[in-house]
């Protein structure tokens, strides 16, 4: 694989796709924008294959995560509403639907309003699902600074929506 | 939109930390929310580390954050779910370049290894024997 086996790497493409995808579209909101970190990072990493020490996996979080705090601080945000690719579940009546898509869209400006610290930490715990052990390895900080972030992070976006949603 | 993502300063992916420096952040990175936050009873954020039962018998302000916290979980939960779009696996493959750099794979000539053979061997001795015969003459003179 580190000598440019095309096959292998499309191999780790569809392995680790998922949870990066979902890593960049919570950090940027925007499905356009998480396909192309997705695919400058995954093309960085074929260019640099050599340089892999350690985890592949971790290795390539590293560039898709340095690659949206690339957009954040040079993009201002054009759009938030996701595009309909999550296939959303049925729902019970369209009032109820509504209200759905009107919760994912408030999240999404919320989240934005986050310092990317906070909204990165929220990302990697609530939404992509991993243990504060994890994130701790990955993004190379203690789980007592990343809990503070998630703690942080969830007071504000409670104080930004509670009014809402409560 | 793709070109945006070039390392401006030249660094490696290595040599940069994962969390930019306030001053890449443009100072954004230790901004304030804009809000007074709302405090998370402890019980809530154990709860939500995973570290307790979902509370019950609650009320006012607690009860009302582990409500606001279970609607909330229902969304994060879908996004948890999401795949990645089915055409982006091709269009990443299509992008590849040609061939993965192996530039520190390919050794430079003083770190590969020497192998001999017989001509080698009688090429390499005359040669030094050549040398020894014109170091010895330079010297007598």
């Amino acid at each position: 694989m580190l000598a440019g086996d095309r096959n292998a790497f499309g191999v780790l493409i569809q392995r680790y796709s998922d949870p990066l995808y979902r890593h960049a579209l919570g950090m940027t909101g925007s499905p356009d924008v998480a396909e192309d970190i997705l695919q400058m990072s995954f093309i960085k990493a074929y260019q640099h294959l050599s340089e892999v020490r350690g985890r592949f996996d971790a290795w390539v979080f590293r560039i898709v995560a340095n690659g949206c705090k690339d957009w954040l601080k040079n993009i201002r945000r054009t759009h938030l509403s996701y595009e309909e690719d999550d296939q959303p579940t049925s729902y019970a009546s369209p009032v109820e639907e509504l209200d759905r898509t009107e919760l994912r869209d408030d999240l999404d400006v919320a989240l934005a309003q986050l310092p990317p610290s906070l909204r990165e930490a929220f990302i990697m715990k609530h939404v992509e699902g991993r243990s504060y052990e994890e994130m701790a390895d990955l993004l190379g900080t203690t789980v007592g600074a990343l809990k503070m972030r998630v703690h942080r992070a969830r007071e504000a976006l409670q104080a930004l929506l509670e009014e809402k949603y409560t | 939109m793709l070109d945006r993502h070039n390392e401006p300063d030249g660094r490696s992916e290595r040599a940069r930390p994962l969390r930019p420096n306030a001053e890449e952040m443009g100072g954004s990175l230790e901004r304030e929310v804009p809000l007074s936050p709302v405090p998370t009873p402890d019980v809530v954020n154990r709860w939500l580390d995973g570290e307790l039962p979902e509370p019950t018998g609650l009320r006012g302000d607690a009860a009302r954050s582990v409500e606001f916290w279970r609607r909330l979980g229902e969304e994060t939960d879908k996004r948890r779910r999401m795949m990645t779009p089915a055409h982006l696996s091709s269009r990443i493959m299509d992008a590849l370049p040609p061939q993965a750099s192996v530039t520190s794979m390919v050794e430079p000539w003083y770190r590969r290894e020497l192998r001999m053979n017989p001509s080698v061997a009688l090429a390499a001795a005359a040669a030094i024997f050549t040398l020894g015969i014109i170091v010895a003459q330079a010297l007598v003179r």
